[in-house]
């Protein structure tokens, strides 16, 4: 027997190793027409005015559903279903012209009364729109005529066209508006072709489609959560794209696969430290410092993210129009730390919990800060949560000292304005700031004040910025018309194709 | 034995009223709201109360308790929270991954276990008997997703003979389907497997010392037919009992290799369910579930009433 | 004694001893992080290499060994510890008492332990036990019904029978009498249930529903290296082999118990 089981073991081993050092041989032949695409996450529903999932964007953002404006590759606000769009003098009112002759999937026709349905039908008083607060300065739809919508703003509001362009705000039809959770009908490119819950999600062309048939023919959606499995799936050729991969670890080897085009861009998610400022020690602005000249954001890049991450310093990340890098406002300095920790009353550090959603940006983040902070003297306990727990604990009840979180909607300073929000951070003359930010008309003016309210952020440090998470693209190398930066979690299929 | 059968019968019904009342407060205990998770950091006090009302979150528990259980007796399995669709729709497109996935394991493990717990009992004390009973010490011991790791490794990513994960439904044939599950079956056979040769493997012996196999020697069998023919299905009762025991077992491992091979089958969505906060889909599995061990247990129990009468049927009687 | 088990008591000794060492020394404070050092291969000051945060693998692996011993005898001191007592229980008490215990103990058996581990992780406030009850709580039924079976068996026992007639009470047989008889096979079980309890923390762990971090633990190490299974395969393999080893041992040692206990078995080895 003792002999037995090294020798049963030994083969295995070196065959597992050997396995394991080679890289993949060569990925399936690329098919014409249609292209498979792996995500995380399923979408629970495909109406994304009725859930807050990214998942539901990424399926029917552009494919499915459009909205007013779009988001481009540059992050920039373009034309969608409205070609243009004029902004009153006071900035009050926009008038959008919009597009002729074109009809929802179902044969429904689009014009200013399906805008005027779908924009009142998300700020009503039953709506479940999970970014009702971007419709919240509406205070009027008008319809001069079939091709024009004139919205009315309570106050200039500089955020509306790019929140008009969020999967929250997609043109859904009156008739087929309450059955877009499992039977979506839009005005997109694609339409529903099957789901297999659990396993993937099936998009055909839409025939009713206005504009020019896009190249692929149909598009599958799989779902796989897990980061080994996604790896295996991508180097057996058994998907052809990755957008928003979740193994960087993997990285290197996919890399080896000439197959394979490996992307790093951005996302527009901020990880962050949020901290709780109605608990002591945080809201003490020394503790909060020392907390930020404890971390070293590098590492904590270097050991989660492999370094494809970049570190920040407020809450914006670079790819965003408008972005400053306040990376450097607290170097790394554990003894800087030491110093205002002591100033502010806490010379011997100070005991804290730390909730941990399940994201390894989170979970294996956690580890990492907490042994940071652990060499200033500060003890973190680390508490494993569900997403579930996280929102109705932290976010809801706002029942935390601290979690590591990432925050992916994009260009949402105005939360720190939200006397509401879980974060509990107060400032008047942040909210001044924003106030002057959104009145703003002039686009330069709106630039600068952006960077105000970064640097203003720095400065007060309410949450402890880390890195920006980043968008790891996976494809294959003969797929054309993948984005490499993503401020909204989108797979728009109509700009793919493949190589001759 | 009617009486005894009624009796087990009954006990099931209350047991799963009891399942139901468990799982019913379980997942209202834990923390965590349907309605948040789906509107997610956008959320507002005013969209969450409307969806709350829209999803009937705001009834009474003993409310939403009594139109769930109500629904369930009328065969009624309520609408998913999550995916907005008939619960019972998506536990049946489930059970066509789970049910063959269990299936195929349970031949694998059997397939291999048979073979090699004989031949192991025939060579006893010898070199093939250590060499086989030792593979089977170590195939207890490795945890079954580190095993469908390395399957994948192997055979997916090296040698690109099966698909890495996933699982093309069964309108894209047969073929496609039994290759998707092959690695998933696999890795969790294998462990079971090597409970059972071991069992086999005991079980054999002690029948080839039983009167009636030395008789059937005595009459001129040889050896290996001896075994085969006698031995062995008098050896198949308690190999039988530990695979009524491993169907429970079995079901939790399918959670795991579910989740490694990405497979749509039961034991994912019960864990998606869970993370997602689904109330209706794991209150449904759950009983589902529990009924389907209760079941198989009380089969297991009947089996041993019906070979040894010694064993009290009551279960109590001193 | 048998081959089986010398080997068991080897590969058992081992863990033991190693989780010992570890109590008072690893080659490096098993938590240390070590950015600059991360992903390094094996080498003279990293016997196994370091992780993705520079942490020393074998430190690791050795307070790995304490934290998966102790989370597996949690997991069976709590299912022997409530399991052995109903399982008397039910056998010595008999009628309805028997029923509803066995009944209840089905339900426990037959209850997804999924849902268990998730609830108890869910609702665990500081400072409370690991999750590790889930496997402890999905272990009572095991030991009730073995207890119940073994209970059973003895009471018609001459002993039993002797100790009634001059009038003892049933907690007084049961805690003289019966446990000290029935002592062997739940001793057996209790060594299989151990080596289950080390293989389904690795499973939990997998799920994200294992013990906490920042304490090492075998199956959080191999649940958060196993995506770098293509890149460094030794880290999702190092404590994939420990886990082997200890379940092996234990395993081992559990049938030479029985071997040694169990006089009917002992004739087929």
């Amino acid at each position: 027997m003792r002999a037995t089981i090294p020798a049963l073991a030994a083969p295995a081993l070196a065959a597992f190793m050997l396995a394991a050092g080679l890289a993949p041989g060569a990925a399936r032949a690329a098919a014409k027409d249609s292209i498979s695409i792996g995500m995380t996450l399923e979408p629970p529903i495909l109406d994304p005015t009725a859930g807050a999932a990214a998942a539901i964007g990424e399926v029917t953002y552009q494919n499915i559903f459009q909205g007013l404006t779009q988001i481009d590759a540059a992050g920039q606000v373009v034309p969608s279903l409205a070609t243009s769009w004029t902004i009153s003098k006071n900035g009050k009112t926009y008038t959008f012209n919009l597009v002729h002759g074109v009809v929802f999937s179902d044969g429904e026709p689009f014009d200013c009364t399906t805008v005027k349905f779908s924009l009142n039908r998300a700020r009503a008083k039953d709506s479940i729109n999970p970014q009702k607060a971007l419709f919240a300065p509406i205070t009027n739809v008008a319809c001069p005529n079939a091709e024009t919508a004139v919205v009315t703003l309570k106050q200039p509001t500089a955020s509306f066209l790019f929140g008009m362009a969020m999967p929250a705000a997609v043109m859904v039809a009156p008739d087929s508006a309450a059955n877009n959770k499992t039977d979506p009908v839009g005005t997109g490119p694609y339409k529903l072709g099957t789901w297999v819950k659990g396993d993937h999600i099936t998009l055909v062309r839409n025939p009713k489609y206005s504009g020019k048939a896009p190249p692929i023919a149909t598009a599958t959606f799989r779902f796989i959560a897990d980061p080994a499995a996604a790896t295996a799936a991508m180097l057996a050729g058994n998907l052809d794209a990755f957008t928003l991969f979740p193994a960087p670890e993997s990285v290197p080897q996919l890399r080896q696969d000439k197959k394979l085009d490996v992307v790093i861009g951005n996302t527009s998610g901020k990880i962050i430290i949020s901290l709780n400022e109605a608990k002591k020690p945080f809201d003490n602005l020394l503790v909060r410092r020392a907390m930020a000249y404890a971390i070293d954001k590098q590492a904590y890049n270097q050991s989660v993210l492999n370094g494809y991450g970049t570190p920040i310093g407020s809450h914006d990340v670079p790819g965003d129009a408008g972005y400053v890098d306040l990376a450097n406002t607290y170097p790394y300095n554990p003894a800087m730390a030491k110093k205002l920790l002591a100033e502010a009353g806490y010379p011997h550090g100070f005991s804290m919990t730390m909730l941990l959603p399940p994201p390894p940006y989170a979970r294996r983040g956690g580890e990492v800060i907490a042994a940071m902070l652990g060499q200033v003297g500060i003890k973190v306990k680390l508490v494993d949560v569900e997403w579930a727990q996280w929102l109705s604990q932290a976010f809801t009840h706002k029942d935390y000292e601290a979690t590591i979180i990432a925050h992916v909607e994009p260009r949402d300073l105005y939360q720190y304005a939200n006397p509401e929000y879980y974060w509990n951070y107060h400032n008047k003359a942040y909210d001044a700031l924003f106030a002057r930010y959104q009145a703003a008309t002039d686009p330069k003016q709106q630039l600068k004040l952006w960077g105000d309210l970064q640097r203003k952020l720095a400065k007060d440090e309410p949450n402890i910025f880390l890195c920006a998470l980043p968008k790891i693209g996976v494809w294959n190398a003969n797929l054309r018309g993948m984005w490499k930066n993503m401020l909204i979690t989108v797979d728009i299929v109509g700009q793919m194709s493949w190589a001759k | 034995m009617t009486r005894f059968l009624l009796r087990r019968l009954l006990g099931l019904a209350v047991m799963l009223v009891a399942a139901s009342l468990v799982v019913f407060v379980v997942m209202n205990v834990l923390p965590g709201d349907p309605a948040l998770l789906m509107l997610g950091t956008g959320a507002t006090k005013s969209t969450l109360a409307a969806l709350r009302h829209q999803m009937g979150l705001d009834l009474p528990l003993w409310q939403q308790y009594l139109r769930w259980a109500g629904g369930l007796l009328e065969g009624n399995f309520g609408i998913s929270y999550t995916y907005q669709t008939p619960v019972a729709g998506l536990i049946l497109s489930r059970l066509w991954v789970t049910l063959p996935l269990a299936g195929m394991s349970i031949l694998l493990s059997v397939g291999i276990a048979i073979p090699v717990g004989v031949i192991a009992a025939t060579r006893q004390g010898k070199a093939a008997d250590a060499a086989l009973m030792g593979a089977a010490q170590l195939g207890v011991a490795v945890p079954n997703f580190w095993l469908g790791l390395l399957l994948i490794l192997v055979f997916a990513v090296r040698l690109h003979w099966l698909p890495a994960t996933g699982f093309p439904g069964w309108s894209h044939g047969i073929l496609p389907g039994v290759a998707a599950l092959l690695m998933p079956a696999v890795s969790l056979a294998l462990p079971q497997a090597a409970i059972l040769a071991r069992v086999t493997r005991s079980a054999v012996i002690e029948a080839a010392g039983e009167d009636y196999v030395r008789t059937a020697r005595a009459k001129g069998l040889a050896a290996r037919a001896a075994i085969w023919g006698h031995a062995l299905p008098n050896a198949l009762i308690p190999v039988v009992t530990i695979m009524g025991f491993q169907f429970s077992y079995l079901l939790a491992g399918t959670v795991v290799i579910e989740n490694v091979f990405t497979l749509p089958g039961m034991g994912r969505l019960l864990f998606q369910a869970i993370a997602g906060r689904d109330l209706i889909t794991v209150q449904d599995i759950v009983v589902l579930l529990t009924g389907s061990v209760i079941v198989v247990n009380t089969l297991v129990d009947l089996t041993y009433a019906a070979i040894d009468p010694r064993i009290s049927v009551g279960g109590g009687e001193r | 004694m048998p081959r089986n088990m010398r080997v068991g008591i080897v590969l058992t000794g081992f863990v033991v001893a190693v989780a010992l060492v570890a109590q008072f020394w690893t080659p490096y404070p098993p938590l240390a992080i070590d950015v600059i050092h991360r992903l390094a291969p094996p080498s003279a000051q990293h016997w196994l290499g370091t992780d993705n945060f520079g942490r020393d693998v074998a430190s690791e692996l050795m307070a790995g060994a304490a934290t998966s011993l102790f989370v597996a005898v949690i997991a069976v001191v709590v299912g022997a510890g409530i399991g052995i007592p109903v399982g008397v229980t039910a056998a010595v008490g008999g009628g309805w008492i028997d029923t509803v215990l066995m009944r209840a103990a089905d339900l426990t058996f037959a209850f997804p332990a999924l849902l268990t581990a998730v609830m108890i992780t869910a609702l665990r406030g500081p400072g409370a036990v690991d999750s590790m009850l889930a496997i402890g709580i999905f272990n009572i039924p095991v030991f009730a019904r073995l207890a119940r079976g073994a209970v059973l068996s003895l009471l018609g026992r001459d002993f039993v029978l002797a100790a009634r007639a001059v009038g003892a009470k049933w907690h007084t047989i049961a805690i003289r009498h019966l446990l000290p008889n029935a002592a062997p096979i739940l001793l057996v079980q209790a060594t299989i249930q151990f080596a289950l309890a080390v293989l389904a923390d690795a499973g939990l762990s997998y799920l994200g529903l294992g013990s906490q971090p920042p304490q090492p633990s075998w199956g959080r190490m191999l649940a958060d290296s196993q995506s770098y299974i293509w890149s460094d395969p030794l880290l999702p393999v190092l404590p994939g082999i420990a886990i082997v080893i200890a379940v092996l041992g234990l395993n081992l040692l559990g049938d030479g118990l029985r071997d040694k206990l169990d006089p009917k078995l002992r004739r087929g080895r």
